[in-house]
């Protein structure tokens, strides 16, 4: 679905990543680890075509290059880091997510509204619909966002460190919808991460980037079978009622 | 906290009080006039003084306060949703500048040229729009570049109104009139166009309002939700331009309303930029029209200029909404 040709991205000169090939598998969830400023929000970014860069990225199997923006958001969704707090109801933002299939002028249908309304509910988020999005919690507000990539419906969804500004439960629950989503719907997930028990506890599969390059990729058992986090990081692993842990010393 | 979804009790509130201000303005003034005698003159078969007075003179001054006004407010709303900044208006970006400077330049090297300052003013907001479209396309036409690329070009056309001010001191009354905001001797004939100009940008801004609210999403978030974040923006610079350069054209530098506009309709119908893009003109129009007939009568038979009320009662009321935001916060 994915496909990352000898993705080369550079700023000012400076090579920031080097010849990246990656396919993450379909229908399962791929955590991108790396330590800071090694280039994982670059590597995401490019897919969203915020940068330029040289390579080949393709979706099913066509270059994102011929894509049009719309065409390419009905394949792929993506939620930056940081999200703004704009002064539109909840259930306007959601239903921003169905631009990609919205003509210049046209509103949203029954049918689009619908939509909103039951990813509204799966999130959790269907008793603030009227509220302003610039008045409920940084939880909420990232709930909003969660549902607005639901409804635009796109096989491949990107999220660059999603759990960020979350607490410990609210992360959990997340993570555990976008598993859902994974499972249930057959989604592919591509997300960035920072925390390291995180990612080995959900994703299915780890690509670790380090010195600009795709240093491992590969099933999160593989990942820790080879002791690849803790090369990478300098972590030391520790393993309790089945869950694995990570600290730095 | 709950955003009412049905806004159109509050277009009707906002209609209700744009026509409350244009009876205003139709009834008040130098001379006292009954509105029996108002509504003759409307039809022109009142005296033939009143005739005058509406048709001529209160009538034109009016139909110019309500395009100022729209003219301006969907400028302001178009700028602060294509920069994502609360600041953002038609002085920011230079269009104000370069309609300054082409009234100046004309009064400078052909000072009969008066009846052309209008076409002037409008040429050179028009050129300071290509100007700062272009600088912002050769950066990278994200937010703040637009911004900031609009700042330094306005301080450059303030550098040369100063210039040229220094060097030809005769031209400096008219061009403070010019400066300052008025809508006095505006005739319906010179309206024509600017109000058509405003009417298509208004449409076509109307026609894009949905993307241009994703656009408030960030850049990132737009661009995954198949937004061409670089050519929506410079359309509506360009739309942002095109309708305040209109309103200058007649109206002289009116800057102060494009900035308290949108945040006045932002506060009565929420931030959906299509919302906004309806309720602004409305808005718009009921506040410049008041100012002027404030501006007309308050000090009667002195006239203040527009430019003058709308600083002096809008900054206040600006202030007042800053504040209310920030205790809602």
């Amino acid at each position: 679905m994915l496909e990352i040709k000898n993705l080369c991205v550079s700023r000012g000169g400076k090579p920031i990543l080097s010849g990246i090939d990656l396919s993450p598998e379909p229908k399962a969830m791929t955590a991108v680890l790396g330590k800071n400023g090694c280039g994982k929000s670059t590597l995401v970014s490019c897919v969203n075509r915020e940068l330029p860069f040289d390579g080949e990225i393709l979706l099913n199997g066509k270059s994102i290059r011929k894509m049009s923006p719309k065409e390419r958001a009905r394949f792929v969704s993506f939620l930056p880091q940081k999200l703004p707090a704009p002064h539109i109801s909840v259930e306007e933002l959601v239903g921003m997510g169905r631009n990609p299939y919205l003509g210049i002028g046209k509103r949203l249908t029954a049918g689009d509204r619908l939509r909103v309304r039951s990813a509204m509910e799966a999130v959790g988020i269907a008793s603030l619909s009227d509220c302003f999005a610039d008045e409920i919690s940084g939880g909420e507000r990232q709930k909003a966002y969660l549902a607005m990539t639901v409804v635009q419906d796109t096989g491949l969804m990107i999220f660059d460190e999603p759990t960020t500004y979350m607490d410990v439960t609210g992360a959990c629950a997340f993570m555990k919808f976008l598993d859902g989503l994974k499972k249930n719907c057959g989604k592919t997930v591509l997300a960035v991460m920072h925390d390291l028990g995180q990612a080995v506890r959900w994703a299915d599969n780890v690509a670790v980037i380090s010195e600009k390059k795709l240093f491992f990729y590969g099933s999160v058992e593989k990942c820790l079978e080879e002791r690849v986090i803790e090369t990478v990081f300098g972590v030391n692993r520790h393993e309790a009622d089945g869950e694995v842990f990570f600290s730095a010393e | 906290m709950k955003n009412k979804p049905s806004a159109g009790w509050k277009y009707a509130a906002l209609a209700a009080v744009l026509v409350l201000c244009s009876a205003a303005a139709l009834l008040f003034g130098g001379t006292k006039l009954s509105p029996k005698d108002v509504f003759a003159g409307l039809l022109g078969i009142g005296e033939k003084t009143a005739v005058v007075i509406v048709r001529n003179i209160r009538l034109p001054r009016l139909l110019g306060g309500l395009a100022a006004g729209a003219g301006l407010s969907v400028s302001g709303v178009l700028l602060q949703n294509a920069t994502d900044n609360g600041l953002a208006s038609p002085n920011i970006i230079g269009v104000n500048s370069g309609a300054g400077l082409a009234v100046i330049l004309v009064l400078s090297f052909f000072p009969k040229a008066v009846p052309v300052l209008p076409l002037a003013a409008f040429g050179g907001a028009l050129a300071a729009t290509f100007l700062i479209v272009w600088t912002a396309n050769c950066i990278d036409s994200t937010k703040s570049s637009i911004i900031l690329a609009g700042m330094a070009l306005t301080t450059v056309l303030n550098a040369c109104i100063s210039f040229v001010s220094l060097l030809d001191t005769d031209v400096v009354a008219v061009y403070n009139y010019f400066s300052v905001g008025g809508l006095a001797g505006v005739t319906a004939g010179e309206l024509g166009v600017p109000a058509g100009m405003i009417a298509v940008s208004l449409a076509v801004s109307l026609a894009l309002s949905g993307k241009i609210s994703v656009l408030g999403l960030g850049d990132s978030v737009a661009a995954s939700l198949g937004i061409r974040v670089k050519a929506l923006r410079s359309v509506c610079l360009v739309c942002a331009s095109a309708s305040a350069a209109a309103a200058v054209s007649f109206a002289g530098l009116l800057g102060f309303v494009g900035l308290i506009v949108p945040h006045m309709v932002r506060a009565i119908v929420g931030g959906n930029v299509r919302r906004c893009l309806i309720a602004a003109p409305l808005a718009g129009g009921a506040v410049v029209t008041l100012a002027d007939t404030l501006g007309r009568t308050v000090f009667a038979p002195t006239e203040i200029p527009v430019g003058v009320v709308m600083a002096l009662v809008g900054s206040p009321f600006f202030l007042i909404l800053l504040l209310r935001r920030k205790r809602r916060a």
